[in-house]
C-alpha cells in the first residue's frame, strides 16, 4: 500500500479506496436491440484501455445469444449473435 | 478531462475518480443454492440503473444467462448450475444515485449526479483476461489463474454458445453455454454447461468468440 494521495474508508475504518487501486468508470450504456448491429464512435478513447461487455437481456428461448462486442481504434461496434436477443452493451474504462 | 472538481489518479497515473464518469458501486449482494438447475434472483429494488452481476462460482459449472428487466426498471437476473450448488452473487451499478452514509468522499458531476462515493464498495479490478478461447462445447475449457488473490468475484463476457448432435436415433441436440467454476482459491475454469436438449438435429446456433474474464478485487 502507498504511503501517499487518496484513502478512503468505510464507517468501520476499513481502507476502501487506496491510490493502488484499479477502478471502473463506465463510459457508454445502451441497449441493442436483438438482430440489430450497431456501432459508436467515442472521440476521448484515444490511450484510454477499456472494456467492452454484453449482456444478455430477458432470455426466452434456447439459442438465444447477446451481442459480441468489441472496439478498434475509438469506435465500439456491436453484432448481433445466435437467434439475437435484446443485449445491454457497456463500455468501461479501467487503469 | 474535466476543468473543475476533484481528479484522483492512482500510482500508475491514471484516474480512478472524476467527476465526469460514474464508477461503478455494489448495489445489492446475497447467495443462494440451487434446488434445480436454474435460480432467478430477484433485486430487493429494481432499478432504472443497468446492473452487472459478478458472482463467486462453486466446483461445478455456472453461468449467468441473463438480467431481466421489467418496465424499463432492471429487477433481477437468472443463474444456471447444479443442484446443491451455492452461488454468491454481488450486483453493481454505476452509480447508486443515494449517498450510502454520512461520511467519506462524495463526488458529483455537473449535473449533480454521484459519480462516487467514498462508504460504497466499489467495483474494482483484480486482474483482466482476454482472449479466452474454450474450444468447441462439450470438452473444450481453459483454467484461469490469479495468484495473489483468494476467492474473489467474477465477470465473463462475452455469452458463448454451443451445441452437441447425436445421430441417434433418437435425434437428439444438446445445447451448452460458457461457464465458470472454481478449481481452487486462486483459479478458476472456463468451460461449457449444458442446459437444454431438444428432439431433433439442430445446426448453425454456435457462437464461440475469444472471451474476457474480469477477477474483481
Amino acid at each position: 500500500m502507498s504511503t501517499y494521495g487518496l484513502q478512503t474508508y468505510d464507517a468501520n475504518g476499513n481502507p476502501l479506496i487506496t491510490v493502488d487501486e484499479k477502478m471502473t468508470r463506465v463510459r457508454y450504456t445502451t441497449v441493442a436491440a436483438s438482430g440489430v448491429s450497431g456501432s459508436v464512435t467515442l472521440d476521448d478513447l484515444t490511450d484510454i484501455t477499456t472494456a467492452e461487455i454484453s449482456i444478455p437481456l430477458n432470455v426466452l428461448y434456447i439459442n438465444q445469444v447477446a451481442h459480441e462486442v468489441s472496439r478498434s481504434g475509438n469506435v465500439i461496434t456491436w453484432t448481433a449473435a445466435g437467434s439475437g436477443v435484446d443485449s445491454l452493451i457497456i463500455v468501461f474504462i479501467y487503469v | 478531462m474535466p476543468i473543475y472538481g476533484l481528479t484522483v489518479k492512482n500510482s500508475a497515473g491514471s484516474t480512478i475518480i472524476d467527476g465526469v464518469y460514474k464508477n461503478y458501486s455494489l448495489y445489492e449482494s446475497g447467495s443462494f443454492t440451487f434446488s434445480g438447475f436454474y435460480q432467478v434472483v430477484t433485486l430487493g429494488t429494481a432499478t432504472p440503473l443497468p446492473i452487472i452481476v459478478a458472482i463467486k462460482p462453486p466446483a461445478n459449472y455456472v453461468f449467468v444467462k441473463h438480467c431481466t428487466t421489467s418496465g424499463g426498471n432492471y429487477t433481477g437476473f437468472q443463474i444456471n448450475g447444479s443442484e446443491g450448488e451455492t452461488v454468491y452473487w454481488k450486483a453493481y451499478v454505476a452509480h447508486p444515485t443515494t449517498k450510502a452514509g454520512n461520511y467519506g468522499l462524495l463526488v458529483y458531476n455537473a449535473a449533480g449526479e454521484l459519480c462516487f462515493d467514498g462508504a460504497r464498495e466499489s467495483f474494482k479490478i483484480y486482474q483482466v483476461n482476454t482472449g479466452i478461447s474454450l474450444g468447441v462445447a462439450p470438452s473444450g475449457n481453459q483454467t484461469i489463474t490469479h495468484n495473489g488473490i483468494e476467492n474473489p468475484y467474477y465477470f465473463l463476457s462475452p455469452q458463448c454458445i454451443g451445441n452437441v448432435n447425436d445421430p441417434g436415433p433418437p435425434r437428439w441436440t444438446v445445447f451448452f453455454r460458457n461457464s465458470i467454476k472454481q478449481v481452487s482459491s486462486t483459479s478458476v475454469n472456463i468451460g461449457w454447461l449444458s442446459y437444454d436438449i431438444i428432439t431433433g438435429i439442430q445446426s448453425g446456433y454456435t457462437f464461440n468468440p475469444n472471451q474476457t474474464l474480469i477477477v474483481l478485487k
